[in-house]
Parts: structure tokens; sequence; C-alpha cells
């Protein structure tokens, strides 16, 4: 039994651990980080000297809320979000700095892969810690209500594996996505730039058609029963 | 139809999908796959459902402290997720083994889950043993909860405590109570009361042999023929009274003063009735019920059925009129009275009153008076908490004592039972004694 919490745990942990790293590389790869430690006055230069610390200060915010807290992962996930945002946006196509009129752009040293990586890490853990923090609460719930805390036990072992094996195979389909819609885009973006505007709305409008069809027609075919 | 938690990551995909449009961000788009990809491999999984279940038999009647096997075997063929079997049950009942909540985990394959336990009922009364309540549960909370329950209630009647009577037989010699309890009459003018149906012996009347009867056990090869016996005249008869005020519910809910005076009430009429002797009863402070003097095991189940749901009443000093509405019946069988009540409450006075009564029905005779007043000490069954209230309860005992003084003074036999310390059959015991 004790085992088994200190495996959900520690894959907490691991989780936390890993977010927050991802979310310190993403943040020093941006060059906010760099522009940040260069604007510093010199009489503030220990800002500069600590802003490792603080990174690592999200580790340890992220510990006390969600594994000693029992809290919920938004507060801890929005701070990882924001730390990684410079770079994610970085890979916009719309530049929104220059629509406002600003010369400002941000740039990272992170890849188009990596940058999907760890933005398809952080809402897989997002969804993740959520989902870990609700078992633990349903957990809690049923020893509360007398259940044998073997029954339990298995209950929960059988739940986290199947969970965290979804959210693995929706992790890997979301990278397989986004590496398939870059290989796509680049593969078919010469010949869609001559296809006229109207066509590929008409080609789209007409795909969602044929797919609402084809869905009807399934839902149809259902037994009544079920 | 979908969760909060469903709707939640739903919400999740649409911002991060617009956003990314907003932005222009193929990052930000292709993430906000993740938990659409999430909530629709989760979806494909239904919860369980059940496909059909068998039940244990629940026995019934039983008595009081009785224990109860309660068993359930449920089949899930569809579906994955976790599965919760709850059997409810009545406030007075205790789980004594086993578990009545199971919370078990459902693969691909079917599985068939057992639920079993045993209960002791703790407090008399007519109980229903609700059915049997299943939930399957999505294994990430993506769908609603189903649902439902499975077979109908089962009526579980508990019976109070009776007397074990072995320990009375056999105990020769005067009593010093004038209580009838061995001089009953054996010989007397049959009445058409019907008593029991035994086999036939030498100088048994024709005309009792039950033919019908007969003929049945003929035809397993048995050719004795039955006859059928009949009360008889002349039997004595026993007045049980029983207080049923609110004042008596000192204690706990299912250990307290009146459910004491329930199961002596009970154990006094089985022990009477089983001997034939003719008994009716009254309770009073209540509403007021009277049961017409009779023989025979009917008149047991009578009252044990009344003894069974019987509430208490807001009356406290109603035993005088109760001696007074019994008169007709006092007078004219003369019967030994039995009292049921609890002395430590502070209502002496009406209890005096009440015994003076019954002395006066009886006339001028000097003889001792056939009125034994059973006294539970209720402030011995009150929960205590430290030595004081052990005194306390022993003080408020010697405080009636001039009560119980001058209810023998006026012929009543008084006996104290304190639960606590002894059983009832123990406390009669005492009263036995041999000149």
């Amino acid at each position: 039994m004790k085992r088994r919490a200190t495996a959900i745990s520690l894959i907490e942990l691991a989780l936390i651990l890993s977010l927050s790293a991802a979310g310190a590389y993403a943040f020093a790869s941006s060059n906010l980080y760099s522009l940040l430690q260069g604007n510093i006055r010199p009489e503030y230069s220990f800002f500069a000297y600590f802003m490792p610390v603080i990174l690592w200060g999200l580790l340890i915010f992220g510990l006390t809320t969600i594994i000693v807290g029992g809290l919920d992962a938004g507060g801890f996930i929005g701070l990882v979000a924001l730390f990684s945002l410079p770079s994610i946006l970085a890979h916009n196509s719309v530049n929104w700095f220059g629509v406002f009129g600003t010369e400002f752009g941000l740039t990272t040293s992170l890849s188009f892969q990596e940058a999907l990586w760890l933005a398809a890490l952080i809402v897989a853990g997002y969804v993740v810690l959520g989902q870990m923090r609700a078992f633990k609460q349903s957990r809690q719930r049923l020893l509360d209500r007398g259940a044998d805390p073997a029954d339990i036990g298995q209950v929960t072992l059988n739940s986290h594996l199947l969970f965290l094996s979804v959210a693995a195979v929706a992790l890997a389909l979301t990278a397989a996505v986004g590496l398939l819609s870059r290989s796509l885009e680049s593969l078919t973006f010469g010949r869609l730039e001559h296809l006229p505007w109207n066509a590929i709305l008409l080609g789209l409008a007409s795909a969602v058609l044929l797919a609402a069809y084809l869905l009807w027609l399934g839902a149809r075919r259902k037994p009544k029963g079920r | 139809m979908l969760t909060s938690y469903s709707v939640r990551i739903i919400t999740l995909f649409t911002g991060l999908l617009l956003c990314g449009l907003l932005l222009g961000n193929v990052i930000i788009i292709t993430a906000s796959l993740s938990p659409l990809a999430l909530l629709l491999i989760g979806l494909l999984m239904e919860p369980p459902a059940h496909s059909s279940f068998s039940a244990g038999r629940v026995r019934s009647p039983v008595w009081i402290g009785d224990e109860i096997d309660i068993s359930w075997s449920v089949t899930m063929s569809r579906g994955l997720g976790i599965i919760s079997l709850f059997q409810e049950l009545p406030q007075s009942f205790t789980l004594v083994e086993g578990n009545n909540l199971r919370v078990l985990w459902k693969g691909w394959g079917p599985r068939t889950v057992l639920l079993s336990c045993k209960v002791r009922c703790a407090k008399r009364g007519i109980y229903t043993l609700p059915p049997l309540k299943w939930e399957a549960r999505h294994v990430f909370g993506l769908s609603q909860t189903r649902q439902g329950v499975l077979g109908e209630g089962v009526g579980v009647v508990v019976r109070p405590k009776v007397l074990n009577l072995k320990q009375f037989r056999g105990v020769p010699g005067i009593a010093t109570s004038p209580f009838p309890m061995i001089d009953m009459a054996r010989i007397g003018v049959a009445t058409t009361d019907f008593r029991e149906i035994r086999s036939y012996v030498h100088g048994d009347p024709v005309k009792n042999i039950n033919w019908k009867a007969t003929a049945r056990r003929a035809v397993q090869s048995e050719f004795w023929p039955l006859v059928n016996e009949y009360e008889v005249e002349g039997k004595k008869a026993i007045w049980l009274f029983l207080d049923a005020s609110s004042v008596l519910e000192i204690g706990t809910d299912l250990q307290n003063a009146f459910e004491y005076c329930l199961e002596a009430a009970n154990s006094v009429a089985y022990y009477f009735l089983d001997r034939g002797y003719r008994l009716g009863m009254y309770i009073f402070n209540d509403t007021g019920r009277l049961f017409y003097p009779e023989t025979s095991k009917k008149q047991f189940l009578k009252i044990s059925r009344e003894l069974i749901g019987l509430e208490a009443g807001d009356g406290y000093d109603e035993f005088p009129k109760a001696v007074e509405r019994c008169r007709s019946y006092i007078v004219g069988h003369n019967p030994a009275c039995v009292v049921i009540t609890r002395l430590d409450s502070g209502q002496g006075d009406a209890m005096l009153q009440g015994v003076r009564k019954l002395r006066q029905f009886r006339g001028r005779r000097r003889r001792r008076l056939p009125v034994m007043v059973l006294s539970v000490a209720g402030y011995h069954v009150a929960s205590r908490r430290d030595q004081y209230d052990d005194n306390t309860a022993l003080l408020l005992q010697l405080e009636t004592r001039p009560l119980v003084q001058q209810l023998r003074r006026l012929g009543a036999s008084v006996l104290e039972w304190n639960p606590r310390q002894e059983g009832f059959g123990t406390a009669l015991l005492r009263q036995v004694k041999v000149r």
C-alpha cells in the first residue's frame, strides 16, 4: 500500500521536476532572459545572479503546492507556462508586436520540435497532475466510506496505469500530428499558394459536411438497446 | 452524458486552439490536440454495466443480538472502470464481519463481484434491508456514473430477547413469593381453547382424535393417532403492566431502560404463556393499550408483535389510571400482577397509588399481595464516564429505598434489575428462596 503511494508520489515528483526544468530551460533559451539580465542595473545585479535560484523556486512551488499541499496544479502549470511562453511565442506566424508598431520581437534558441514537445508536455502535465489529484481525492473518499484498503489499492493502481498509458498515447499522437503537419505544410504549401481562396473554403466546407453526414449515418446504425 | 471534468478538457482544447489561431502559432494549436486526444480515447472506454446478480437468503425473524448473513453476487459483463457495491444497513444494525461496501476494478473481461457481510441486530423492530446499490464509474470520470439498485428490499423482524427458561425448572420447595410459579392447575374442565396437537395416549377420549391430521400422517406410514389438546379451566392468571413512558429512555439509543423493560416484558409473557397461564397486559404512559387475558402462543405472538414496534409515550403518572381501567379483569380473574417500570424516575407516588388500588381490589384479605414491581435501574444503564457517575447511580438507587420499603409494606415484592450487572434470568433467580 505504502509502496504504491510512494510510486505515485514519485511519478508526480518526476513530472513536476521535468516541467520545472523544461520551463526554466525554455525561459533561459529565450531572448527575454538575456534582455532582463542585460538591462538590470548594477545595484540590482544580485537579481541576475540569483535568476537560476528563482527558477529553482518554480520546482519548490510545484512540490509544496501539489505534493505537500495537495492543491490543484493550475498555479504551478500557469507559472511554467509563463516561463515557457517567450520560447513558444517566438514561433508565431503573426507578428503582433509589429502590428502594434513596436520593433520588439521574441526569439529562442529552441527548435520547432523542441518547442512543440515543451508545449505538449505542459498541457499534458496539467491534465495528468489534475487527474492524479482527482484519483487521490477519490481514494480518500472511498477510505472515508469504509471500503477495504486492499480493494482501493487495486483500483488506484489500475486507474493510474491506465491513465498514464492513455496520456502517453495522447502525447505521442499530438507530437505525431505536430510533426506530420509541419512536414505536410512544407509539402503542400507550394501547391496551396496557387489555389484560389474560394476553392479552399468550398473544399473545407464540403469536408466538414461529409464528416457530419458520416457521423450521422454511424449514429443511426447503432442498436437502440445501447 | 459528459461530466464537468470533460467540459473542462474541452474548454482547455478550445481555449488553446483559439489562442493558437489568433497568434498563428502551430505549436499551441498542436498542443491543444493533446487534451482532445485524451478525451476521445477516454470516451471510447465505457463504464461497466451489470448483467446478472444473485442474493443469499436473509433470515427473519431474529432475536436481538442475533447475526444475519448478507451475501450478493453480481456479474459485470461490459465496460471498464470502477465498480462500487453498497448494502445500506438500518441504523441499529452493526457490522460484525466483512464489509457492506466493495469497490473493485473491472478490466476488459467480465467480472463477478461478491459482497458478503455479517450484521448484528442491536434493537428490536421491523426493518427493511434496502436493495443493493451499485455504481459503475468511468475510470477517468469523463462520463456520468452509472448507478442503480439490484433486487428488492427484504423485511427483517427483530424480536426482543426471551428468558432462558431452563434455569427455573425443577426448584422444589415452598416459594416465598405468592406467585403461582409451580402451582399450575393440571386437572380441570377442558375449554374450547386449542392448546396443541400431540400423539394419542391411552385414556384420551376418542372424540379428541384429530382424524384429518392422523390421516395426513398415515400417508407417511405412521398410523398412531393424533389428538387435540385443549386448555383447561381454573388456570392462574397473570396481569402485566408495562410502563412505556419516555422517562424510561435513559441511556443510549440501543441500550436504554425502556429497551430493557420491553425485554423483561417479553420474557415474562413468554415464561407464563409457555406454562399455560392466562396472561393479559396493559401498556400505560402512552396511549394505553389493553390485551385481553388469553392463553397459548398466539397471545405471546400478539404481545411480542406489539412490543417490536412499541414507542415510548409522553405520559409519566398514569399507573393509577391504568389499574382503574383494568379493574374488571383484575377483579374477575384475580391475577398476579407484574409491573415493569423504573422506580428511580421520581414518579414513585403514582406507583404507590396504583399498588394501593390493586390492594383495594383484593379486599380485606391479609395475605401477601400478589404484585411484583420489576424496576430497571435506569441510571445504571446510562453511560458512565468516571467513578462519580457510578456513585451517582448508586446514590439514586439509595434514594429509591423509601419507595421500595413503602411498596413492600403494601405487600408487593420489588425486584431491582441492573441490566449492566446481570441478565434478567439471574435477577429473577435472586427471588427464588426455598424455606
